[in-house]
């Protein structure tokens, strides 16, 4: 009845693993063994005591045990079940999710059916499930559910579980069916520290991080024609009276600061603790692009997706989505060190853009490093990493990888 | 999620049957007062929200109490006692577990023990309205049981999801409920339906087992003698008859065959009494008490058959009387028939216990279940020839009886004075005057002496014969005392006489076509050898004598005698039904599928006769010729408008606009979007043509000088063609039917809105 998730071997915390509970395809409850027992009883009664009524009765009790056989059959049959998903979830944040679930048969209504994932489980704390009351012949029922995404990456979901034990709870009836979904859970977000925030924005050692650039409100910047729309109060009007075409006033605005994430995912030990660290590197560095960008930051990322991915430093919501992703799924790295990761960064480094290294070890940036440029690095492995960035408890950074983990043995 | 509000009203219905059904049956008022006492009460506190349950350990010390005093009760009972003791002790744990009541758990036991409760009943009783009420409640409790397994799945799915209800949308619970209870009528109409196919197999079919079994049998307890019918007649207790409407048996006459419809009185016999224990040193310990005189040549025992002769068949043209007799137990083994049997058929074999001289009949043993049977009866009192036996030694009558008898007043007389006196035949043999003396007797006693039953009073007879304080002092008695009195006195003068002990009904069911006997139809009478043999006679005073005088009964009485019919009808054909039964329905099943079987077997030979004949080739290549001519028609119709549909579709495709995707999903579509074809010509009826530099949406927007709901309906629908053609919707063919409805309304719509064009 309940099974580990398939192709995997157990780590050192064997409960890391979610239990998928699939049931037979025909069982019978202890329900319908006591109930079995009481029928048999009045059977011996009515033969024993010749009270015909007693003949009825035990008539009664055989129909009702051969029809509730047939009609959790019945209920479980003709039913499509069409997922609503979110875009992404988040681990360690409820994922809310609604089954709608059409019940095709013509006359027959489903009642107190319970629908169970059995594919794409491993993603999530505990086996999704949701719980059917009522859906007439013809008409589909929405049941909201509730999914604890506990592993980034892309899982899929297929194959699923109907289970009933309607009417009586004598027989219980299951069948599998299947259907494609995919979601994709991004890396755990966490509350960033403010200082760390305003590290961030402070200015370049390199030089000005204010670039002036049209479209603000700040200092004069230059002149352009005047289109309907626009705010009449930047006409420049004694230009406009000159050359007689209405001319409004560019101004200015500050740039702001381009942060640049250099995420090292290489786990060099095959252990668990290592895999930790380098899940708290990558939902720290998630955390930190998605606060960022909400703030209207300009984030890029480097990161080994197995290639080198380079996403250059820009803002708004495909941006946060396009790094969240790209974060999600990163896959295990075992391969990919620092240094390399360091000699792909140059090309998107320049001036107004903030390195900053996440890295699941302490390291000391050598000469040439320096050389480079100065740059952030978030140790995961430091208490400041820490006090930066507060996750939710829910979240299991050793549950966390893509896939479960195999201990080398 | 869907909070299962009638679980509990129909669990307090359920409840309320059981504990009354167990009161029927067991005659039970107390456990019936006290059960819906506590039950109303809980059902108060409960809708109050007053209730508080009682903590676990008052509960099993109610319980445990409660074990050893009905062992005590009924220890020295009979199986009967116990049963009714239990059923009482499973009503006190129904209404603590009631006021214990605390989740599911308590739930289910309440639910197992009103089963336990109406099994326990359904042993004890045969009534019909018992029946009729376990009928109801098995519904009930079926109906209760869906309910409660959706609760308790309800119940463990809130806490295995843990979803609070806040988070749930309204529009999810409104759509859960919606139809439920549509869904839960189908359901239990179709457990309902099956469950009382598989009860109906199993009752006709399931076999039975000959003995009394482990429990006995006791649904049919015999009444108690004072109440009505005994095999013996004693007059040394003497109190008040309590008579009893119980029903006894249920008797249909048919005269030569030709059923009897009431008018006349039905006297059924049960056992003749021929000596009676005076008060003389013999009979110490039995004195004045009645019984049947048997020698040793008179009767004899059948054996184990259905069907017995008991005489030699009359010639013909002897007026026959056959009963079928429906008896319920007496408590006796005594059969009763119309005087003169010929022949009894008897339901299952039995042995029969016959003496030709008195005409009785009995069973080896004392009745216990119902009896059916058939008896054929000449309404004859003479035995056969063969059958006559030498008259019983008797008692000599008191002498006052004899003086009694003398008198001219009660014997009669003539102008040589008292019948009595002339009476000149050897004591035990017939004389002539011994009719006209009985018919004087009868006479006497019904014009002189009055009929009761109370003769509490007559205590003052104590010491003395009662028959001849009845003829003395008292003038009064029952009819026992009548019948008793005039044998005494025919015997007395030497005549042979004997009291007879059975039924007289006169009431008769005009539904059923049958005479209902009760228990107060017991009835004595006398029978008295006269010159022209055994006649009976009836002295008792007050018993009506012209049955056709009697005002027939009201509308009261058709109700009752419908009742009983019903009654009768569910004892003879559920509650009697046996093996015997059982397999007489199995070998009619198994003679009606052999008769089907040779019948279609005779068919099919003679079809093949028939093939073989010249006539059937000539009519059936005829008719042969018929059906292929119909279907090539039939086949060129279905050819015609396949095709036809083709076109329709091509056309409609084409004025829809979809002429230039492929010829499947042209048609596909086509049949898709028939509501907008249908709409594009009911605009165009009305004169709103589509021009073809117009989509549909902006043919609709520029329609907005219609009606807003004129306008508002054929948005929606272009909105829904564009779903359809674009979004790969697909509608069934219950929502396209729906679509032409709201066609047919914007139709009308239409008609009634003068259309203005801008």
């Amino acid at each position: 009845m309940f099974s580990r998730s398939a192709g995997t071997a157990l780590p050192k915390n064997g409960n890391d693993l979610t239990l998928v509970r699939q049931r037979p395809g025909v069982d019978i409850s202890l329900t319908g063994f006591i109930y079995f027992g009481i029928m048999l009883f009045m059977g011996v009664a009515a033969t024993q005591n010749r009270a015909n009524l007693l003949f009825g009765i035990f008539g009664l009790m055989i129909g009702t045990l051969v029809v509730s056989g047939v009609i959790s059959r019945l209920v479980v049959r003709g039913l499509n079940v069409r997922r609503i998903l979110p875009e992404h979830g988040v681990v360690g944040a409820t994922l809310h999710a609604t089954y709608q679930i059409t019940n095709c048969k013509r006359y027959w209504p489903s009642l107190s059916v319970t629908l169970a994932e059995l594919d794409g489980v491993e993603g999530f704390a505990t086996q999704p499930q949701c719980y059917l009351l009522h859906a007439a012949a013809g008409m589909t029922a929405s049941v909201p559910a509730d999914f604890h995404p506990k592993r980034r990456g892309l899982h899929e979901l297929n194959r699923y579980q109907f289970g009933t034990g309607f009417p009586f709870g004598f027989v219980k009836r299951a069948i599998i069916r299947g259907h494609p979904d995919r979601i994709l859970i991004y890396p755990a977000l966490g509350a960033v520290d403010e200082r760390l925030l305003a590290m961030c924005r402070a200015a370049e050692l390199t030089g000005s991080t204010v670039r002036p650039q049209a479209g603000g409100s700040d200092e004069f910047y230059g002149v352009k024609e005047f289109r309907s729309g626009e705010n009449p109060r930047l006409i420049y009007w004694r230009r406009s009276a000159r050359t007689g075409t209405l001319v409004s006033r560019e101004m200015t605005r500050v740039a702001p600061p381009q942060l640049l994430l250099l995420v090292d995912s290489c786990q060099e030990q095959a252990s668990l603790a290592s895999a930790e660290m380098v899940e708290r590197t990558i939902a720290m560095a998630a955390s930190l692009a998605s606060v960022a960008l909400a703030e209207g930051l300009s984030v890029g990322l480097v990161a080994w997706s197995g290639h080198w991915l380079a996403l250059p430093p820009a803002r708004g919501k495909q941006q946060r989505t396009e790094l969240l992703t790209a974060l999600a799924r990163l896959p295990l790295n075992k391969k990919k060190q620092l240094p390399e990761l360091l000699d792909q960064s140059p090309a998107l480094i320049r001036t107004g853009v903030t390195p900053i290294l996440f890295t699941p070890r302490e390291v000391q940036l050598g000469l040439i490093e320096e050389v480079r440029g100065e740059m952030l690095v978030i140790s995961a492995s430091t208490p400041l990493a820490g006090a930066w960035f507060r996750f939710h408890e829910n979240v299991n950074f050793k549950t966390c990888m893509p896939t479960p983990f195999e201990i080398a043995p | 999620m869907y909070d299962i509000r009638q679980f509990k009203p129909a669990l307090y219905i359920l409840l309320f049957m059981g504990i009354g059904g167990f009161a029927l049956a067991a005659e039970s008022s107390g456990a019936l007062v006290l059960g819906w006492t506590a039950l109303l009460f809980n059902a108060w506190l409960v809708k109050t929200r007053r209730f508080q349950p009682i903590p676990r350990w008052t509960s099993n010390l109610i319980l445990l109490a409660g074990v050893p005093w009905v062992l005590v009760q009924s220890r020295g009972g009979t199986m009967n006692d116990e049963v009714v003791w239990i059923g009482q002790y499973i009503v006190l744990l129904q209404i603590v577990k009631l006021y214990e009541q605390r989740g599911n758990r308590d739930y289910a036991q309440l639910l197992v023990l009103g089963l336990l409760l109406m099994v326990a009943a359904a042993i004890n009783t045969a009534s019909l309205l018992f029946g009729l009420l376990l009928l109801v409640y098995l519904f009930l409790s079926l109906y209760c049981c869906l309910l409660f397994y959706l609760k308790t799945e309800a119940d463990s799915a809130k806490r295995l999801l843990a979803l609070p209800a806040e988070k749930v949308h309204s529009a999810t619970l409104r759509q859960d409920q919606r139809y439920l209870t549509r869904s839960m009528r189908r359901i239990t109409g179709f457990v309902a339906a099956v469950a009382i196919f598989f009860a109906v197999i199993v009752f006709l079919f399931f076999p039975r087992i000959n003995g009394d079994g482990i429990f006995g049998v006791r649904q049919m307890i015999a009444e108690q003698p004072l109440t009505g019918f005994a095999t013996d007649v004693s007059f040394q207790q003497v109190a008040r008859i309590t008579q009893s409407s119980a029903v006894v048996a249920h008797v249909q006459v048919w005269k030569n065959d030709l059923l009897v419809k009431g008018g006349e009185s039905l006297l059924l016999r049960g056992v003749t009494l021929e000596r009676y224990r005076g008060g003389s040193s013999e009979s110490v310990g039995r004195q004045w008490e009645w019984e049947h005189v048997r020698s040793d040549d008179d009767g004899y025992s059948s054996a184990d058959n259905r069907v017995t002769q008991l005489r030699e068949n009359p010639p013909p043209g002897t007026d026959l009387w056959r009963q079928n007799v429906s008896l319920l137990p007496t408590g006796t083994n005594v059969l009763f028939a119309i005087a003169g049997p010929v022949s009894i058929t008897t339901h299952r074999p039995t042995r029969i216990d016959f003496s030709p001289a008195t005409g009785t009949l009995r069973s080896p043993a004392a009745l216990l279940e119902p009896l059916n049977y058939e008896v054929v009866s000449l309404n004859n009192l003479d035995p056969p020839p063969d059958a006559e036996i030498a008259p019983p030694d008797l008692e000599q009558p008191d002498p006052q009886i004899l003086a009694f008898a003398s008198r001219p007043e009660v014997c009669g007389s003539n102008a040589h004075g008292s019948l009595a006196s002339q009476r000149t035949s050897l004591p035990g043999t017939v004389d002539p005057l011994d009719g006209q003396i009985a018919s004087n007797f009868e006479r006497y006693l019904r014009e002189k002496f009055t009929y009761t039953l109370d003769l509490t009073d007559a205590r003052r007879i104590e010491g003395r014969d009662p028959i001849v304080a009845f003829l003395y002092d008292l003038k009064r008695g029952h009819c026992e005392y009548f019948a008793g009195a005039m044998t005494l006195m025919c015997q007395s003068l030497g005549m042979q006489a004997r009291m007879v002990l059975g039924f007289k009904s006169d009431e008769f069911n005009e539904v059923s076509g049958q005479y209902i006997v009760r228990q107060s139809d017991a009835h004595s009478w006398v029978e008295v050898r006269t010159a022209d043999g055994w006649k009976s006679y009836d002295p008792t005073s007050g018993t009506p004598a012209d049955l056709a005088t009697r005002p027939k009964g009201g509308l009261l009485q058709r109700i009752k005698h419908l009742a009983d019919y019903f009654e009768s009808t569910y004892a003879e054909n559920i509650i009697a039904y046996d093996n015997v039964d059982r397999q007489n329905l199995v070998q009619t099943a198994e003679s009606a599928m052999y008769h089907a079987t040779t019948t279609s077997r005779s068919w099919f030979d003679q079809a093949g006769n028939m093939a073989e004949s010249v006539r059937f080739w000539k009519i059936s290549s005829t008719v042969l010729g018929a059906t292929v001519w119909l279907m090539v028609a039939a086949l060129l119709i279905a050819f015609a408008s396949f095709f036809m549909e083709k076109w329709h579709l091509r056309r409609r495709a084409a004025r829809i606009g979809i002429g230039a995707l492929p010829i499947a999903e042209q048609e596909r579509l086509a049949r898709q979007l028939a509501f907008y074809d249908h709409l594009i010509l009911m605009l165009g009826r009305h004169q709103l043509v589509r021009p073809t530099c117009l989509t549909p949406l902006e043919f609709v927007e520029s329609l907005l000088f219609l009606p807003s709901d004129v306008y508002d309906t054929i948005n929606r629908l272009t909105k829904l063609f564009y779903r359809v053609r674009y979004g790969g919707a697909e509608l069934s063919i219950g929502q396209r039917r729906r679509l032409e409805t709201v066609l047919g309304q914007l139709s009308s719509s239409l008609a009634q809105t003068p259309v203005a064009k801008r």
